[in-house]
């Protein structure tokens, strides 16, 4: 069976394709899956790969999110899951901790592309691991610190700010 | 016979022994002078416990201090507020309170966002920066625990509820009576999942206020150094429909008040009892129950009544029997699942059907539990008593696939015959036919251990792996270790392919087993009892000399 293992390509939104196991991004992405669920039928005597569009993500993206599924979902490529192991000691690592903490430290922008796409393709462990990322870059930071990171602008009048620092002066 | 010999490199480090040498290192930091024994003792239990509290789900620390994370937009474009409000709030509900509270300042869209998601509220996260967060020592009222009860009754106050997890463990309980007591009435109306409530000494019994039964939508209750109210006089209809984990740390409880919480919450899972003076009595009588935990406490009766589901059934640390008074019980009655038990400790006595395990007892289905696979148990080589019970008590256990043997340094008592295991023994089923890892540890170079080594190296038929961990103290050298383990290297091995692997013993002076409970109560962990020895495997690539 491994000799025939079926791949689809994913086009992105500014007309890039990319291939894919299909085995691999069905058991990534609930929303793919259920675009492959419903063409199958068409599809189950022509030898034909099928073309998905994905219209919400761009190449750029769409390649790092690919990466990361192949990664994390490609049984043939993760080694040690944490079942695997026999026990679990309070220091051990997920094989793959450091693999997610370098996927995600990227700019700004990027990291939130990568949560739209990871919300758009439904795919629970990019999700989290991306929304964590950007909680993590909230943590720890003044005020003045975040709006300039992320380009907030402060639409307070100076009577409602002064005020929502006295509701939650315990924070501050 | 191939043998490897290797030596430790752990990140285990939950033995006592390392503690109290952790606990002086960091009062001498602190620029404490190391108490008197009594604080130093409490000290340890408080240490001890504040370990054993689970990680919050939100943690204050970012790991990432990249480049990219300071770098402010190249188009100025606020591409965070772009995000639909539900995915904000999955942001904010990531942040420790403080952060997120403090994200209601940043824009009028953000205002009530950290109202509307559940928060994690920790009381060492949610301090004013310039209080000392530091509660290893038994302090009663200090600037910190009043700064937790005041910043804890506001946090509590200006959140509308629901909390993932509220963790109090820094407040001195006695000094703040009526925010305690306030705070249970808020988290009762406003819920709370995972409730973390310690009590800071002293006194170790503070009375906790009957509100804390109206939390019902708790998962998961761990309370410390405090006394359980009574529930005499609640509702018939009390319950804890949601309760999967009870953990009672230094907690003074009645025996009908603890039966009272496993019997009306009915998919309680875990039951962990740690450090109870008074000792602890339970009849467990649950269809939810998955794993008993009794550790560092006086003396222990547990009755498993019937409890369809308990797979774990774990001990450590229970004080000793004192001779001819009463002595640590375990009775085990219907437990259909049980796959783990230990670590049984020498004059704990053992009760299976209506049979009391004694030496000589004929064995017979009904006094066997078929179900064990894994068992630990601590043994006095040296004490006569103790290796005559051994085979009685192993052959209880006839299904044993993994056994743990830790070697306890006892006084020599009565005259143990280095023949026993060759002659009186007898056919012990599960070493014979089951035992596929043997773990003994702390070997100490006895004659008797030997001869127990050496049985089972020659009774056992399907051995995969020996691990014998050696107590250091007891050895000059590798070839003072090799000379004593000769005899068991050049037996004649029932399993042709068995691996024996020799470490050294990480501690100078292991007492009792490697033991971390938050661990053992975690399904996923699938031997609690080999801490050391699986990791020192997993690690072993660095193998060196002894």
């Amino acid at each position: 069976m491994a000799s025939e293992k079926k791949v689809v390509f994913l086009r992105s939104s500014d007309g890039e394709a990319f291939e894919v196991s299909e085995e691999v991004i069905s058991a990534a992405s609930v929303t793919i899956k259920g675009m492959i669920d419903e063409e199958s039928p068409s599809r189950a005597d022509t030898a034909a790969t099928t073309t998905l569009a994905i219209p919400n993500v761009t190449a750029a993206t769409l390649s790092r999110v690919l990466h990361y599924v192949n990664k994390h979902f490609d049984a043939a490529a993760v080694v040690g899951r944490p079942d695997d192991y026999i026990f679990c000691a309070p220091g051990d690592e997920h094989p793959l901790a450091r693999f997610d903490d370098d996927f995600v430290d990227v700019d700004n922008d990027t990291l939130i592309d990568l949560v739209h796409a990871a919300e758009y393709l439904h795919i629970k462990k990019l999700f989290d691991l991306t929304c964590k990322a950007v909680a993590d870059k909230l943590k720890g930071r003044t005020i003045d610190q975040i709006r300039e990171t992320f380009g907030i602008v402060n639409d307070y009048t100076v009577e409602e700010e002064v005020e929502v620092y006295r509701e939650n002066s315990w924070a501050f | 016979m191939e043998m490897e010999e290797q030596q430790f490199q752990t990140n285990v480090d939950v033995s006592v022994s390392n503690m109290e040498r952790d606990l002086q290192r960091h009062l001498r930091r602190k620029g404490v002078d190391v108490p008197d024994p009594l604080t130093m003792g409490t000290a340890l239990v408080l240490m001890y416990a504040y370990d054993a509290i689970p990680d919050p789900p939100v943690s204050p620390a970012a790991p990432l201090s990249s480049a990219f994370a300071a770098r402010a937009p190249a188009d100025g474009v606020d591409r965070i507020s772009l995000l639909s409000d539900a995915l904000l709030r999955n942001v904010v509900s990531r942040l420790p309170a403080k952060d997120a509270a403090r994200t209601a300042a940043l824009a009028t869209r953000w205002r009530g966002l950290w109202r509307s998601v559940p928060l994690a509220v920790v009381d060492a996260h949610i301090l004013p920066d310039w209080i000392p967060d530091d509660h290893a020592m038994p302090g009663g009222e200090d600037i910190l625990s009043w700064a937790v009860a005041v910043v804890a009754s506001r946090v509590l106050d200006a959140h509308p509820g629901p909390f993932r997890c509220v963790h109090l463990s820094r407040c001195h309980m006695a000094s703040h009576q009526a925010d305690v007591e306030r705070w249970l009435e808020l988290l009762a109306a406003k819920g709370v999942q995972e409730l973390v409530f310690f009590n800071r000494p002293w006194p170790i019994d503070h009375p906790l206020p009957r509100s804390l039964y109206g939390c019902t939508s708790v998962t998961r209750l761990h309370l410390g150094m405090c006394t359980v109210p009574s529930t005499a006089g609640l509702p018939r209809t009390a319950r804890f429909p949601h309760l999967r984990e009870l953990v009672l740390d230094t907690v003074a409880i009645e025996e009908g008040d603890l039966h009272f919480l496993i019997n009306r919450s009915p998919v309680l899972e875990v039951l962990t009892i740690t450090t109870n003076q008074t000792g602890a009595r339970v009849r467990l009588i649950s269809r939810s129950l998955r794993c008993v935990q009794v550790t560092t406490s006086a003396e222990v009766h547990v009755t498993v009544v019937d409890a369809p589901r308990l797979e774990r059934l774990l001990m450590w640390m229970i004080s000793p029997a004192v001779p001819g008074e009463s002595c640590s019980r375990i009775k085990i009655g219907h437990a259909p699942n049980l796959c783990m038990l230990g670590h049984w400790q020498p004059g704990f006595e053992l009760e299976i059907g209506n049979t009391i395990l004694k030496v000589g007892t004929k064995m017979s289905p009904s006094a066997m539990v078929p179900t064990v696979k894994i068992l630990a148990l601590e043994v006095g080589f040296q004490v006569h008593n103790e290796v005559k019970m051994m085979p009685c008590f192993l052959k209880c256990f006839p299904n044993v696939e993994t056994l743990h043997v830790f070697s306890l340094n006892d006084v020599p008592s009565g005259n143990v015959d280095p023949k026993f295991w060759k002659e009186e023994a007898g056919c012990i089923d599960c070493v014979q036919r089951h035992v596929k890892r043997f773990v003994f540890q702390e070997f100490r170079g006895k004659r008797s251990e030997l001869a127990f080594l050496k049985f089972i190296a020659e009774r056992a038929q399907v051995l995969e792996k020996m691990v014998v961990t050696v107590a250091s103290k007891c050895f000059s050298s590798a070839d003072a270790v090799n000379a004593k383990l000769k005899p068991l290297i050049s037996a004649i091995w029932a399993s042709k392919d068995c691996k024996l692997i020799v470490f050294k013993s990480p501690s100078s002076d292991l007492a009792s087993p490697v033991w971390a409970s938050k661990m053992a109560s975690n399904f996923s962990c699938r031997d609690p009892f080999d801490l050391l020895t699986a990791n020192a495997e997993l690690c072993s690539l660095c193998a060196s000399t002894f």
